[in-house]
């Protein structure tokens, strides 16, 4: 994986196609250093709405973010609704959000993972490991009203005797 | 044994079949249409390594069919069983299907996704299948690294399908909801709730003979158990409403419903050349008529054949050659003659 061309540090992420004034260059960069940068600012609300949603296309300059594994471009997304490759959420993971949480309402899994069978789901020890990873989640988001809820739901299972604390 | 498109299962006065489908891919490659035929066919190979091979003890009730060696009639008889979807017949890619010998196992594989996992039975058996296809997922999964994140789920092609990567469905027969103009409004509060409508074969699909597919919208966030319990709900409260319009009708209407029944019936039993569209709106009419005991017979199994036989793929499938259109009609008008023959 090639190396950021802006920290010079992380592994770059996104390669950037510039058009400006004609003149095509490429850039590697990092996840951290493009949000920084607002290199990166895709709009995917409008999606699957049938609008147009790359809000890139400007005279001077033109962005086209890929994903390192597979070539998907978000242009190219925006046309088929299909994604190139798993390794796509997380190139597009900030778009992908905004847009899960719309076809979904919701943006984190609860189901079966591999290998676990559909009863195992719902056994305490499971919706514990579940509930502490999402109140993780709340805080890193700074979501606190959301994260009391989750509390208040863990100290619940753990009052219920199910679970050790 | 009877196939369940042919049999009945459980509420079979509405509801003609259901089916359980989990879209899974491999970890390590791009989705098909981005992935190379090398890859591809690999996907196949180890996806029947791991289900023909496997320690499963099922291991010799499946078959695997690669669709670059049928032809394209043996493929639109897959579709019109409702094995594999159109997309899949109609695609050119490698591509293939596992199908199990009571036909109600089918892994299709390269359609949109590596895998689509599809169990499939008469009624409404919704948690039935899923006890099928939970263990049949973790037997693929004990080879095959899946793509899954700990944050979003089984990571799929297209991301209306992400999380849980379940569909539910049932198809429902609903002559009376439509005959009495209620369906619209069915159409619309489903749709709040998360649950799409669609015809006879999915996705932009119409619904000939009354028959409608319902299924799940949402599959990230909530438990598989709970996208399946809100489908077979849904489809309960429409089951309902479905039975009362039909009682409704019989009481109030009666003679209007029996000569609309009869004459569906004499239509079909003496028919010279027939569309399958005509033959599927009549044969929801005999179907109603059968359910409410106005015609003795056909059985309603039969009838369940009848939709099958009738089809273009399957029609070609038992001449044993490409026919035109109008020789398929006639065809099918005999065959329709032939089911509707000495009853009454």
């Amino acid at each position: 994986m090639p190396q950021c061309q802006i920290c010079n540090q992380r592994e770059a992420s996104f390669f950037i196609t510039r058009t400006v004034n004609g003149q095509k260059s490429q850039i590697s960069v990092c996840r951290q250093c493009a949000a920084e940068s607002g290199m990166v600012k895709i709009d995917l609300n409008n999606l699957l709405a049938g609008l147009a949603a790359f809000t890139q296309e400007q005279d001077v300059e033109e962005t086209a973010v890929a994903c390192p594994k597979c070539g998907m471009t978000l242009a190219a997304f925006n046309k088929t609704g299909r994604l190139g490759c798993s390794e796509c959420y997380h190139t597009f993971a900030e778009p992908m959000e905004h847009l899960l949480n719309r076809i979904h309402g919701h943006t984190r899994h609860s189901g079966k993972r591999p290998g676990q069978t559909a009863e195992q789901i719902s056994m305490p020890e499971n919706v514990m490991d579940r509930l502490k990873s999402e109140l993780g989640d709340a805080i890193s988001e700074e979501a606190y009203e959301r994260a009391a809820e989750i509390r208040d739901q863990i100290r619940a299972l753990e009052g219920s005797g199910e679970v050790k604390p | 044994m009877t196939k369940w498109y042919i049999d009945q299962g459980p509420d079979s006065d509405v509801v003609l079949s259901c089916r359980i489908r989990l879209a899974r891919n491999f970890a390590e490659y791009p989705y098909p249409h981005q992935s190379s035929p090398e890859i591809r066919k690999k996907v196949m190979e180890r996806t029947v390594d791991a289900v023909m091979h496997g320690n499963s003890g099922m291991a010799d009730q499946f078959q695997f069919i690669d669709f670059k060696k049928i032809s394209t009639i043996d493929r639109q008889v897959l579709v019109e069983k409702h094995l594999v979807s159109k997309e899949l017949a109609e695609s050119k890619i490698e591509r293939g299907a596992i199908i199990s010998a009571s036909e109600n196992i089918c892994i299709m594989m390269n359609e949109e996704d590596h895998l689509r996992i599809q169990c499939l039975g008469a009624g409404l058996q919704l948690q039935n299948l899923w006890a099928l296809a939970d263990p049949l997922d973790n037997l693929i999964s004990e080879t095959v690294r899946y793509a899954f994140d700990n944050k979003i789920g089984y990571l799929t092609c297209c991301p209306t399908n992400i999380g849980t990567a379940i569909r539910a469905s049932a198809m429902l027969h609903l002559p009376a909801l439509v005959m009495t103009g209620h369906m619209k409004g069915i159409l619309e509060s489903v749709g709040k709730l998360g649950v799409a409508v669609r015809g006879m074969f999915g996705e932009n699909t119409e619904a000939t003979g009354n028959i409608f597919q319902i299924s799940n919208q949402v599959t990230l966030g909530r438990t598989e158990n709970d996208i399946i319990s809100g489908v077979q709900s849904l489809a309960n409260q429409i089951i309902a409403q479905e039975r009362s319009l039909r009682k409704e009708l019989q009481e109030q209407n009666g003679i209007r419903l029996e000569d609309r029944i009869h004459r569906a019936y004499g239509l079909l039993a003496n028919a010279r050349i027939i569309s399958t569209e005509e033959t599927l709106q009549k044969l929801s009419d005999v179907r109603l008529g059968v359910n409410l005991g106005i015609l003795k017979e056909p059985k309603v199994t039969e009838l369940n054949a009848l939709m099958l036989e009738i089809q273009a793929g399957n029609i070609q499938k038992s001449t044993g050659r490409a026919l035109r259109p109008d020789d398929r009609g006639t065809i099918r008008a005999d065959i329709v003659r032939g089911a509707m023959h000495g009853i009454q």
